[in-house]
């Protein structure tokens, strides 16, 4: 089983799909088996994920996500925030794996 | 789809005066509006979702990537550069003052995923972002272009 992230922008089309794009090279560099997939506000509410990245500003329109781990990022274009804020889930994932 | 291919040299304006952030994503919504990318409406909705989900089109410090839906009246996926005279502020305290505003109209979820991958290599590189504010002509911004995304 591959863990699934939830990139969200408004739109789903814009910066989520530049954040999939970094966090798949991530998962990559960091051997983690996780699918990335895009979402708009409205339609992330609803959706099962191990993990939910999207910028500050929208989590106030997302609200409260229950039960969903979230990375807030606030650049989407320098890959260093994304992987900063990324490493520690990807690095625990690991070890959960490997237990 | 490659970036050179949507970003036409006559959705390039360079060093636009813009009072505020409606106004810089007005001009640059216009852009796309002229050369018939995109329908009229498009301007405002790009702007109701500012208003209404906040500013996080501000996707990098100084850089906001404007957009809507592609029912609200995109014709071909399209893609704009504007450079703005004096920098405006779009309520995004990570990312602001904003002076480079980039139109984005995307016909689907997913043809422009390559054209993305592009520009975010492309804003990625500092001097790349340096030179971007410095042009003059938009033939200079195609040419940094194509030079940075090799």
């Amino acid at each position: 089983m591959s863990y699934k992230i939830l990139t969200v922008c408004g739109m789903g089309l814009g910066s989520s799909l530049m954040a999939k794009m970094n966090i798949e090279a991530l998962a990559k560099e960091f051997g983690v088996d996780a699918r990335v997939e895009t979402a708009d506000v409205g339609t992330a509410k609803g959706q099962r994920c191990d993990l939910l990245v999207t910028t500050p500003e929208l989590a106030r329109a997302l609200g409260t996500v229950e039960g969903k781990e979230v990375i807030l990022i606030s650049n989407f274009i320098r890959k260093e925030e994304m992987k900063e804020k990324l490493k520690p889930v990807f690095e625990r994932w690991k070890s959960q794996r490997s237990n | 789809m490659k970036l050179c291919e949507v970003l036409r040299k006559d959705h390039i304006a360079l060093k636009v005066p813009a009072r505020d952030w409606a106004e810089a994503v007005t001009e640059a919504g216009c852009l796309l509006v002229r050369t018939g990318a995109v329908e009229s409406r498009y301007v405002p909705a790009m702007l109701g979702v500012i208003k209404e989900l906040g500013p996080y089109v501000v996707i990098a410090p100084g850089v906001a990537m404007p957009h809507a839906r592609p029912e609200d009246g995109v014709n071909e996926t399209s893609l704009g550069i504007v450079t703005l005279v004096r920098p405006v502020d779009f309520g995004n305290p990570a990312n602001d003052p904003v002076d480079i505003v980039i139109p984005l109209a995307a016909k689907d979820h997913d043809t422009h995923i390559d054209v993305l991958k592009e520009l975010a290599s492309f804003l990625g590189n500092e001097e790349n972002v340096r030179a971007l504010r410095e042009a003059r002509t938009a033939d200079e911004v195609l040419d940094l272009i194509s030079k940075g995304t090799d």
